[in-house]
């Protein structure tokens, strides 16, 4: 492998993957295996098999979601990345390789169940009130769009960077802003509540 | 009158039955969040033969009738495309729900204009899943 993780071999029987005690801990996470009936993963034959060097796990912002079970030395085959700021999300699985993976419907299962964990079907949701304090976790921005969740009255400017206000709104709750429609480049979103305010750089693409 | 009133009644409480139930949804569980654009990556790597060639098929046909059976629109980007529309499909890889980089293959992405097209999706919020594709830090994600 060009990063020096290192190929071992094919397995040639059907083997197990087993769910990682991570997942279990991950509320989010073990809703979606439940709720999709995903339990242990047997997959049929001719997969091929990654014994990675640069073991994923105990990294920044790595949950694992399903090891190999043993007698295979592999460990870590599927595991969960989120990123420290913006949002992103990667799901990551040595299944694949080979047209044997796909027999079955497991894969088009866990494929189907791991989307909308991403998409954000699992994700805690933000009571309409919004959140009680207006922090950093009050402010998401992704994909061009701004949510703000916070339950007191608040009022939102975006600014570009000579200071001119290209957006400005007043709301409550949980409301969400689509910024699609401004010019590419970098601005700043300002959020102002009855005690005090944010402000964060946004990239508008 | 007195069955006009409690009807009355009764659809008052029905009403009032369906907006608690909506708002207990919307407060202590979980909601959905509707998949409508997905983009399928297919063997990207950079060497000059297809790699595993023989997942692609069973790939895409899994992921075709996922489309048709979920009711998203499912883009498909792949090894052999004129390099034109490989440029557009990463640059409209910002607009999906979820991408799917299918046995992009090794070396893949190799080019610095590509890896910065896929730092910035995910560093503004990119979801994506990764088969079998190479461990290294873009892809294997960590």
């Amino acid at each position: 492998m060009n990063d020096g993780s290192y190929f071992v071999g094919h397995g040639n029987n059907t083997f197990s993957l087993n769910v990682d005690p991570e997942l279990n801990a991950d509320p989010d996470l073990k809703k979606m295996w439940e709720d999709n009936s995903l339990g242990t993963a047997n997959i049929s034959s001719s997969t091929e098999i990654y014994d990675l060097n640069k073991y994923p796990r105990g990294k920044k912002g790595i949950t694992i979601m399903q090891t190999v079970a043993p007698p295979r030395t592999v460990h870590e085959f599927t595991w969960l990345k989120k990123w420290p700021s913006g949002g992103g999300k990667y799901i990551y699985t040595c299944l694949g390789h080979g047209s044997a993976d796909f027999v079955g419907d497991w894969m088009k299962k866990g494929t189907w169940a791991w989307m909308q964990y991403l998409n954000g079907k699992y994700d805690p949701v933000v009571t309409a009130l919004g959140r009680p304090k207006l922090d950093g976790d009050a402010i998401a921005f992704s994909l061009n769009r701004l949510d703000v969740s916070y339950a007191k009255p608040y009022s939102v400017k975006v600014m570009n960077l000579n200071g001119a206000v290209v957006l400005s709104k007043n709301g409550q709750g949980s409301q969400s802003y689509d910024l699609k429609g401004l010019q590419p480049g970098f601005y700043f979103a300002k959020v102002s509540g009855p005690s005090n305010s944010k402000v964060r750089r946004i990239l508008i693409k | 009158m007195k069955r006009q009133f409690k009807n009355g009644v009764g659809a008052m409480k029905s009403k009032f039955k369906l907006a608690t139930v909506f708002f207990l949804t919307l407060c202590s569980g979980w909601v959905s969040a509707e998949i409508k654009k997905v983009m399928l990556v297919i063997n990207y790597g950079d060497g000059t033969a297809i790699e595993h060639i023989e997942a692609v098929p069973a790939f895409t046909s899994m992921m075709n009738a996922l489309s048709t059976e979920k009711g998203f629109t499912l883009t498909t980007t792949k090894k052999g495309d004129p390099a034109a529309s490989k440029q557009a499909a990463l640059a409209a890889m910002k607009d999906q729900d979820v991408v799917l980089f299918a046995n992009i293959g090794n070396l893949a992405f190799t080019n610095t204009a590509d890896q910065a097209i896929i730092k910035a999706f995910f560093a503004n919020g990119g979801k994506a899943i990764g088969y079998h594709a190479t461990s290294d830090s873009f892809h294997g994600g960590y």
